[in-house]
């Protein structure tokens, strides 16, 4: 599942230029970052998900089968840490060592899961929410250094090339029985890594071409459509930033 | 909007002169391979050229010549009589001038959206956003794109793909339109609708040059037909004068079309220029001849 895959052009926030939309996420991914209440971090993956799949008009279960790949490598993590050997109450002994859980593993791997999910979901509400282009555009004006703006521009090119090209050999090699027998498996898979790259550079050559053709420089000019500012754009994403502070502030008091 | 001004350009394209010169131009690959021999061309300014020959006979080389993104190893070109420079100034001027649609869509789009791949290349070249909107909106609706702007080109179809390329080019108002086999990949209502599309460009004045291997579409279409083999010119004239010479076209590893067969088939010592120009031609002499025979 790849988000070039399921990005919706006619989300609900494609009237606001990525500076407006910015403000719906910088404040929550700020907020995630400095709590440390394992209830706030729920609470804002929770919100920022439910305002996912109202805004970008995703679907839940696209939406579910992103979470796949972050979520089995989190959970790996917060598991070693959670482990304790040689733990004080094991609930099982493997070559005389005995295995169990920490109770401050726990709370940090609570801790940390949930803040995870909480920034992934910010991080996926950015790019279901804004084009390739506007996140540069935002950078730019952000007065992020132009090289670095031009070689995130062209990893990200880069690798949806990559992806094109693999899927399309994978399934031809697919069509002619490929990786039906055990023992062909590996040499296949290393067939398809070989060519996949050759092919990639060779269509990465081509597109830089095509650039220059149209005059392209150094640096990566687009042009978005003309996006009015109006004050009352900022109504909603000002009540959010207050609510989750506000959730933010309660949390902290009560200590939870 | 300048695209929809009445032009008459006939006369004027006659009296022109050629908008492009190639003299003894020679290109060699960095891998040693050799691409193009001392090839002699003049691209006539108003005309449709066609450019045809076998796979591997130097096409694509030759075009991207045209636009200067190869530097020939040898010989000059020379636009409205002035040798190429391949200065950074120079190319910004020659690129807006000469724009080339590539065959593969696909290798072309680099935008997230339609609109700024339509804005690209007068972002590119210009520096005032509003005057650029004005012309992208332009553009988008002479395409009918305007649906279409915020989608991602990638996941259109190809015949969308195409007409979002051929805007993106003819937004930069290049005088020379180089096409890399326009109707490939796409389906005959497509491939149509892009020759469509690129005629009325010529009748606004623009002078094409397509790559193709499709005789039948070359003969209708162009108005000076140039053969190329192993990188050099084998035949250059009228649509009549090289697709009536079926041994160049053999040499060439091309076939005749298939109105100059069925034009031989019944009359084979027809001469060149006596070839029928369309159908329509075709079955009136052949209806002609039945009547006299019966």
């Amino acid at each position: 599942m790849w988000i070039t895959e399921i990005y919706k052009h006619n989300h609900r926030l494609q009237q606001l230029s990525p500076a407006v939309r910015a403000l719906y996420w910088a404040p929550a991914m700020v907020l995630a970052l400095v709590s440390s209440s394992v209830y706030f971090n729920w609470a804002m993956f929770a919100l920022v998900n439910i305002c996912l799949l109202e805004i970008s008009r995703v679907g839940m279960s696209n939406l579910t089968r992103l979470y796949r790949i972050p979520v089995a490598f989190i959970l790996i993590g917060c598991f070693v840490i959670v482990l304790e050997i040689p733990a004080q109450k094991a609930f099982i002994t493997i070559a005389q060592l005995p295995i169990g859980l920490s109770t401050d593993g726990l709370q940090l791997a609570s801790l940390l899961l949930s803040r995870s999910l909480a920034l992934i979901s910010i991080l996926y509400f950015i790019l279901l929410t804004n084009t390739i282009s506007e996140i540069a555009e935002l950078m730019r004006k952000c007065r992020i250094p132009a090289l670095f703006i031009d070689l995130f521009v062209i990893t990200f090119k880069f690798i949806e090339n990559l992806r094109h090209t693999s899927f399309e050999m994978y399934r031809a090699q697919k069509c002619r029985l490929g990786y039906s027998g055990n023992g062909k498996r590996i040499p296949l898979f290393a067939g398809l890594m070989a060519a996949v790259f050759h092919q990639s550079m060779q269509n990465a050559k081509l597109l830089e071409t095509a650039m220059q053709a149209r005059c392209a420089g150094e640096n990566y000019c687009f042009l978005q459509n003309e996006r009015q500012f109006v004050p009352s754009q900022l109504i909603i994403p000002a009540s959010f930033v207050s609510a989750a502070t506000l959730l933010l502030l309660i949390c902290c008091n009560y200590g939870w | 909007m300048f695209l929809l001004q009445p032009c008459s350009f006939l006369f004027a394209a006659i009296m022109a002169g050629n908008l492009i010169e190639l003299k003894a131009v020679s290109y060699r690959y960095p891998t040693g391979k050799q691409a193009l021999t001392e090839v002699d061309l003049a691209l006539p300014e108003g005309r449709k050229i066609a450019l045809m020959g076998a796979n591997g006979a130097g096409k694509s080389t030759l075009l991207l010549l045209l636009n200067g993104i190869y530097k020939p190893t040898n010989g000059e070109l020379h636009y409205r009589g002035k040798q190429y420079r391949y200065n950074r100034k120079a190319l910004q001027e020659l690129r807006q001038n000469v724009g080339i649609v590539f065959q593969e869509s696909d290798n072309q789009l680099v935008a997230p959206s339609v609109y700024e791949e339509v804005a690209f290349g007068l972002s590119n070249l210009h520096t005032d956003k509003k005057w650029i909107r004005e012309q992208v909106e332009n553009y988008l609706d002479y395409f009918d794109l305007q649906e279409l702007k915020h989608h991602s080109p990638h996941q259109l179809s190809s015949g969308q793909k195409k007409r979002i390329c051929l805007a993106s080019i003819l937004s930069m108002e290049p005088e020379l339109i180089v096409c890399d086999e326009p109707a490939s990949n796409l389906d005959p209502q497509n491939a149509r609708l892009t020759f469509e599309l690129l005629e009325a460009q010529n009748k606004n004045g623009k002078t094409l040059l397509i790559s193709t291997h499709d005789v039948n579409q070359a003969y209708a279409w162009a108005d000076l037909v140039v053969l190329l083999k192993e990188g050099r010119v084998l035949d250059m004239g009228s649509p009549k004068q090289v697709f009536g010479n079926a041994e160049a076209l053999a040499e060439a590893g091309l076939e005749q079309p298939l109105l100059v067969k069925l034009a031989r088939m019944y009359q084979p010592a027809l001469a060149a220029d006596e070839l029928p120009g369309n159908e329509t031609e075709l079955v009136n002499r052949l209806t002609k001849k039945l009547c006299t025979d019966l």
